[in-house]
Parts: C-alpha cells; structure tokens; sequence
C-alpha cells in the first residue's frame, strides 16, 4: 500500500508537470467556455441502460441552477431483490435497452424537456432502441 | 482642488500651497529678502518681532565685498542644497554671508549682486531674485558647506534634488521642492513621510513637465510586480556583478552612505534606480534574519519569519540564487570584502533553513515539497525539470536555488501566477520558521506556529452531534424540503469510511485540495443539503467549494447506502482539478490537446452509446460533455478498480482523453 501511494504520489506530480507544461485555451475561448457552461445551468440528465449480463446501470448527472454540479450512480444485478422493479422503473426489457429523461429547471422545477423509454412511446425526438 | 499662490510682495516672495482636507496648508517663506513674508499670522507678536530684528539684524552686518564669478559645478550644487534647505537653513547659508563670506542674488536680467550692494540699494524694496549663488567660497566655507551638505545629503533623496534643480527655472516648483526636502528630512518612523513624498511626486507630476516625463520613464518597482521585474533582472547578470548588487542591497539600508552605495551599484549594473527602496528592504530583512541567526537570538528570527519567508520568496521565483551567490562570495572573495557581513548573514539564514529541515521527518519533507511543486507548477514559476530537480534536492536551500535556476529559465517573473509563486515558497519558509520556545521538559524546540495537521482532518469538515451510527432507512415522504445537515447529520461509520477513502488521496493531491481551500463534506444524504438535487450521491459547490459526499442516494423510493463511494469521490475530485488547476481559470477539459483527444473519440462512438452516456447536446453542452469525461477519464486514470459499468463504459469510450492523462 505503501509502494502503491508513492507511486500515486509520483503520478499526481508526474501529471501536474505534463498539464503544466501543455497549452492551454486562449482568453477569449476560456471566456467563450465559461458562458457556455453557465448557460447549462438547471440540466438534469438521468439514463439507464441494460447491459449483455442483464446488469442495469444507472447514471444521474445535475448541473444545478445554483451551480452546483453532481453525479449519482445505481446498480442493479439481476440477482438483486429490486431488479425487476428497476426494469419496470425505466422501462427496460433486454441488453441493449436504453432509457433517459431530460430535465430543465424551470419556474422553480424540473420539468421533463425530453424522455425516452423502450417499453412506451416516447416524448421529443428520441427513439426507440 | 489644489491652490497654489506665489507671493511676490517689495518685501520679499513666498509661496502658499492650499490642499483640501485632510492635507494641509503650507506656508512656504523665502528668507533672502528683509524679513519672512509669510506665517506672521501663525506667530506671536513677539515672534514676528523677533524674526523681523533677526533678519534686519543680518542685513546690518555688512559682509565683505567680493567679486562676482561664475560659479562653479560644486558651488551650484551647493546653492542648489541650500536652496531646497528649510527655512533655518538658509538662515545658515546667510550666517555664512555675515562672517564676511561672498553670496550674491542674480536677477532675471543676469545682473548680480553682493548682499553688501542689496543693501546699499534698499533690497527690501526691490523686486525678488530668481536665485541664489555661492559664489568664491575661502576653503573653510567651502568645507563648512560641505560638511552640511554631505550632512544633509543623506536625507535628501534623488528624487528632491531633480525637483530642486528643476525649481530654479519653475517657480511652481519651489514649494514642491522644499515639501520634497522636508519630507526626506522626516524619519522614515515618521507617518507624515510617505504622505508628503506622495504629495511632492503628485504635485511634481502636475506642474512639472519635465518631472512627469521623468516618473513615467520609472520602472514600476515599488509594485510586487515591479519587485520581481529587479530581482528578474538581477538575476540576469553575471555572478560577480550580482556579487555587487546583492551586497549593496543586503546591507542595512539605515545607514545613508550604504543608501548611496546601493543607488550607484543598482543604478549602474541594473540601469534601475527609482524604486528599488523595496527590492533593498526585503534583501536587508534576509541579511537581517541571518544576523538574528548567528547572534543565536532565536525568538526574534522567529518573529521575522514572515517577512524574511516573503522576501525570499520573491527573491527565489525572480531567479536569484541568493545561497549559491553568498556561498561564492565567500569562497571567491572571501570573508574580508565590502559584502562579507550581508553574505555571512545569508549563509547564516540558510544554514538556519537546513538546520530546520533535517528536524522534519522525511515524510513531512516530501510533502512539503510536493505541496511547494504543486504550487509552483500551477503558477508557471517551473516545470517538469523545475520539479525533478526539487525533489532531488537534499537540503532546503538548494530546494530554494532549484527553484531559482527553473525560475530564471523560464522568466518566471514575468508569468502571472508569479505572486502565488512567491507564496508558495514563503509557506514553506513558513513551516521552517518557528519561534523557538520551552517545551516544558527542559528542551527547547521550535514551536510550531500552528500543529501540523492532520491533512485528512483538515480536508473534511467538521460532522459535529454524529449519531449514534447507524444508517436511517426511512421512504422518500420523510426527506424535507429544506436544509437539514445539521439536524440529520451522517453517520460516524460513514464519516470515517470517507475519511479512508480521502486518505487514499496522493500527497499530490491532498496538497491540491488544501491548497486550493477545497472542503470534503460528508452529509447524509444531497438532499439535506441540496433539496432539488435529491438523486446525486456526491456533488461539488463552487460557491462553498466543498465537495459533498452522500451517505444515502434514493433508489426506487426508499434509500441505500451510496453506491462506489471511492469512484464517486474521485470522479467528484476530478471535475474540481478540471475547474482549479489553472489559476487563471482555463479548464483542463478545454485545453485544445484535450478537445483534439475528446473528438477523435467522440467522432468513433454511435448516437446510441452518445445518449446512453448522456453526452449528445440534447444532454448537456460540449463544454459540459467534456468535463464530465475528464471527471471520469481522471477517476480511471489513477488506476480505481470500479465496478461502475457505467464508467466502464466511459472508459472504453474514450481512450484518448483518458491517454492525455495517463500517458505521463
Ligand atoms: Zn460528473
């Protein structure tokens, strides 16, 4: 363990030297990024997917209207006591199965700009999978 | 609104300068003719009376007639020095006149004249010189002047004497000039000093072309940048010419002669004369802390630590090497030159850093200096061989003169993380420098200025009234709809699970967070903390730069233990490096390597595998898009085993992000 931190260590620093040493945006692009980063504000995005062992993976990702960035992440093993009730949650039948929901912040909640489940007709410009 | 009033009355000339609240008022009087023509208001009766006799008194004692010359340079000067004397010491210079030596008054039209003729000719009634010359000073006098002005000199900066000269031929100038001289005069202890050279270059600056073209040909020295653009340049000379400025601006500045000697080595070798006053201190504050050294007087080194640590700092990341050059000095030169005592003190201060930094377990070294690369780095004041070097280094001062030696290579100075450069080195300083004290058992050890720290602990906040320790399991219809960390605190189980995972961290990065005043917050659950933002398991704030890490995520309505906390953490650590690593605010994930590497990626991956990852635009933005591959990229970077199939996934997606930082 002890070994294994040092290298860590050496990477970290390994790494800080390489992006230091590497170009970076100009002034005017890192402005142009930042006002397009601010304007995501209020995005909510949640997929799930099934994937060939069965297994459903989910990934919750906000950028919140106060900034606030974040990330959630679920499993469900088919050996799990809710694996079913997740396949009905997102609507999930075989691997290859791809839910998501869009949602913006609006007037003080989310509202679902876009869905898309296998199993129902979709809303937006989704697809069926 | 500034007034300025010359007085030109038959009994003489003054000036008046009126500046608002809270300056002042200042009289200036000219004493050449009969009797001082201002500030009468301000004295007693008696006083005028008496001022009035003293002046009719010298003008009764007829001097000896002389002859008229032209004077020379060092008479000019002379009358130039009594010129911008104060009042008395014009006084003097008219003393001298009543002992019989030669003064004349030169009018506007050329024509000179003894004292002795201004008499005869009824000077009170006559119109005011322009100037006054020493003219065929015997060589007592001359000495007599010269003594006084040498005395004087010491007080009278550079810059007084251009706005002297520059009165002669404008009259606005006068009372500029003698503001300037009194100021100089004025102890450095003194409030009213920087006030009134302020108000002397302000005013100089308005009414006088010739002193405006000259501040504006200035170098911006007495700025931190213009600190670092002397140093820069120091550094640039060779080392027996550094020997020479180094010397000069290590030695005291108290003492005028050394002043002078400063002015003329600095001025010469480094074309930079205005301005160095700072560069000079804080090199005197680095001899001074080495004198503190060698005397063994621990406790005020201790107290000079802060100063002495800021001045080396932005010696080092200006490219001096200030250890190495002390140690030639004294190998080459040896103990008996001009700069031996500066340079002994250096050795001194240095000597006192190792002696510090062999007391620090080699684990406490190592991270200082990866804290130091980390932050140096980050500012630009080194590089990869910058980095290497320092690590290598055994001794703290050749820790410092690595630095130096990267510094100057890479014209450091001029970079603009320069200050947090400086910083850097003036916190490791920092840690080093320690008031000694009694430890209480009969030991005296420096005591630290604050205890080291547990990084962990420092890193994550406080979780005051934990609980009891177990993990709630309550449905969704008992979250609520407003803060309530504090009421639902995490468990203690969780706290200290966190704790490992944070642990886990590389010194590197530990330093990174700290450095940055990034916070790790476990709470129960986001939605304590964030209500709308109910399904995260961790998120960052920029606003309270705190990363928050959840103990519960919902999950088909009831809550569950947060799922992959230590690739959550990372991926979570991932988007703050992303934000923070450029001081300047550019983002890694919008370096254009990284855009290259994200689109040759992007450009394989179908529509389907874009959605399923949440990275089509109908999702988030490409700045957005690429930021949350970097956070990934990063958390598989360093090598985590997840079971995430999600970022498995990612991970596949996105080989070349995830080469730009690994391939290292
Ligand atoms: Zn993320």
């Amino acid at each position: 363990m002890t070994a294994e931190k040092a290298n860590e260590k050496d990477r970290f620093t390994r790494l800080q030297e390489k992006l230091a040493m590497l170009p970076r945006c100009t002034p005017e692009e890192r402005e142009a990024f930042a006002a397009e980063r601010e304007a995501s504000k209020g995005t909510m995005n949640e997929s799930a997917m099934m994937l060939d062992n069965g297994e459903i993976a989910v990934k919750t990702w906000c950028h919140g209207h106060d900034g606030v960035i974040g990330d959630g992440w679920l499993q469900f093993l088919p050996t799990d006591d809710d694996y079913e009730k997740a396949k009905q949650e997102y609507g999930l039948n075989k691997p290859g199965d791809n839910y998501y929901v869009i949602k913006k912040w609006v007037d003080g909640e989310w509202v679902v700009q876009e869905e898309k489940r296998p199993d129902k007709p979709e809303t937006g410009k989704a697809k069926s999978a | 609104m500034k007034i300025i009033v010359v007085w030109i009355s038959r009994r003489g000339f003054g000036v008046t300068l009126w500046l608002p609240p809270p300056r002042c008022l200042i009289l200036v009087r000219c004493h050449l003719l009969r009797r001082p023509v201002v500030s009468d208001q301000a004295k007693t009766r008696d006083q005028v009376k008496e001022t009035d006799q003293k002046g009719n008194d010298r003008l009764e004692k007829p001097p000896d007639a002389i002859q008229i010359r032209n004077a020379t340079p060092e008479q000019r000067d002379a009358a130039l020095d009594a010129f911008t004397n104060k009042f008395d010491s014009m006084s003097d210079l008219l003393a001298i006149g009543e002992k019989g030596q030669s003064f004349g008054i030169k009018h506007d039209d050329g024509k000179v004249e003894t004292t002795e003729q201004k008499k005869r000719h009824k000077i009170a009634e006559d119109l005011p010189p322009t100037s006054i010359m020493a003219v065929a000073l015997t060589p007592e006098v001359e000495a007599r002047t010269k003594a006084q002005k040498q005395a004087k000199h010491g007080l009278i900066s550079e810059s007084a004497t251009h706005m002297a000269l520059e009165a002669t031929g404008n009259p606005a100038m006068q009372p500029v000039a003698m503001v300037r001289k009194h100021a100089d005069a004025l102890p450095d202890s003194d409030p009213q000093k920087q006030k009134l050279t302020e108000l002397s270059r302000e005013l100089a600056a308005e009414y006088s072309p010739k002193m405006r073209e000259r501040y504006a040909q200035e170098r911006p020295t007495n700025t931190p940048e213009g600190w670092l653009t002397v140093v820069q340049k120091i550094s640039q000379l060779p080392m027996d010419k550094q020997f020479q400025v180094l010397g000069a601006g290590l030695m005291p500045g108290i003492e005028q002669y050394q002043h002078d000697e400063r002015e003329r080595a600095w001025g010469g070798l480094i074309g930079t004369v205005q301005g160095t006053g700072e560069v000079a201190q804080g090199l005197a504050k680095i001899a001074d802390f080495g004198a503190a050294c060698i005397l063994g007087d621990n406790e005020r080194a201790g107290k000079m630590g802060d100063e002495f640590g800021a001045a080396l700092g932005q010696s080092i990341v200006g490219g001096v090497r200030l250890f190495e050059a002390a140690d030639q000095y004294l190998f080459n030169i040896g103990y008996t030159g001009d700069y031996a005592k500066p340079f002994r003190d250096v050795v001194a201060a240095g000597q006192k850093l190792d002696a510090q930094w062999n007391q620090v377990p080699p684990r406490e070294q190592e991270r200082v200096k990866a804290k130091l690369i980390t932050e140096l780095l980050e500012s630009g004041a080194i590089g990869a061989g910058g980095a290497g070097a320092i690590q290598k280094a055994s001794k703290f001062t050749e820790v410092l003169d690595a630095v130096a030696i990267e510094a100057k290579a890479l014209h450091a100075a001029a970079k603009p993380g320069i200050k947090k450069a400086a910083k850097a080195i003036n916190n490791a300083v920092d840690e080093l420098v320690q008031p000694v004290g009694d430890t209480g058992i009969g030991a005296k050890m420096p005591i630290p200025k604050r205890p080291m720290k547990d990084e962990t602990k420092m890193l994550m906040s406080k979780a005051d009234d934990l609980d009891d320790g177990r993990p709630r399991r309550l449905d969704e219809s008992g979250m609520k709809r407003e803060p309530i960390t504090d009421k639902f605190p995490p468990s203690k189980r969780f706290v200290a699970e966190l704790q490992q995972v944070v642990e886990g961290l590389s010194d590197g990065e530990r330093s990174f967070l700290a450095n940055n005043d990034v916070t790790i917050k476990p709470i129960r659950r986001v939605a304590d903390k964030f209500p709308e933002q109910n399904s995260l398991g961790a998120c960052y704030d920029q606003s309270e730069n705190t990363i928050y890490v959840a103990e519960e995520v919902p999950q088909l309505g009831k809550f569950v233990p947060n799922y992959d906390l230590e690739f959550g953490f990372r991926h979570e650590f991932g988007h703050v490096y992303n934000a923070k690593f450029d001081s300047l605010g550019a983002w890694i994930s919008d370096d254009p390597g990284f855009i290259t590497a994200y689109r040759k990626d992007i450009a394989k991956l179908p529509p389907q595998t874009l959605d399923e990852l949440q990275l089509s635009t109908k999702f988030k933005s490409v700045v957005r898009a690429r930021d949350e591959v970097f956070a990934d990229s990063y958390a598989h970077s360093i090598g985590l085993t997840s079971n995430n199939s999600y970022s498995q996934k990612m991970k596949q997606a996105f080989p070349n992000c995830l080469r730009y930082l690994e391939e290292i």
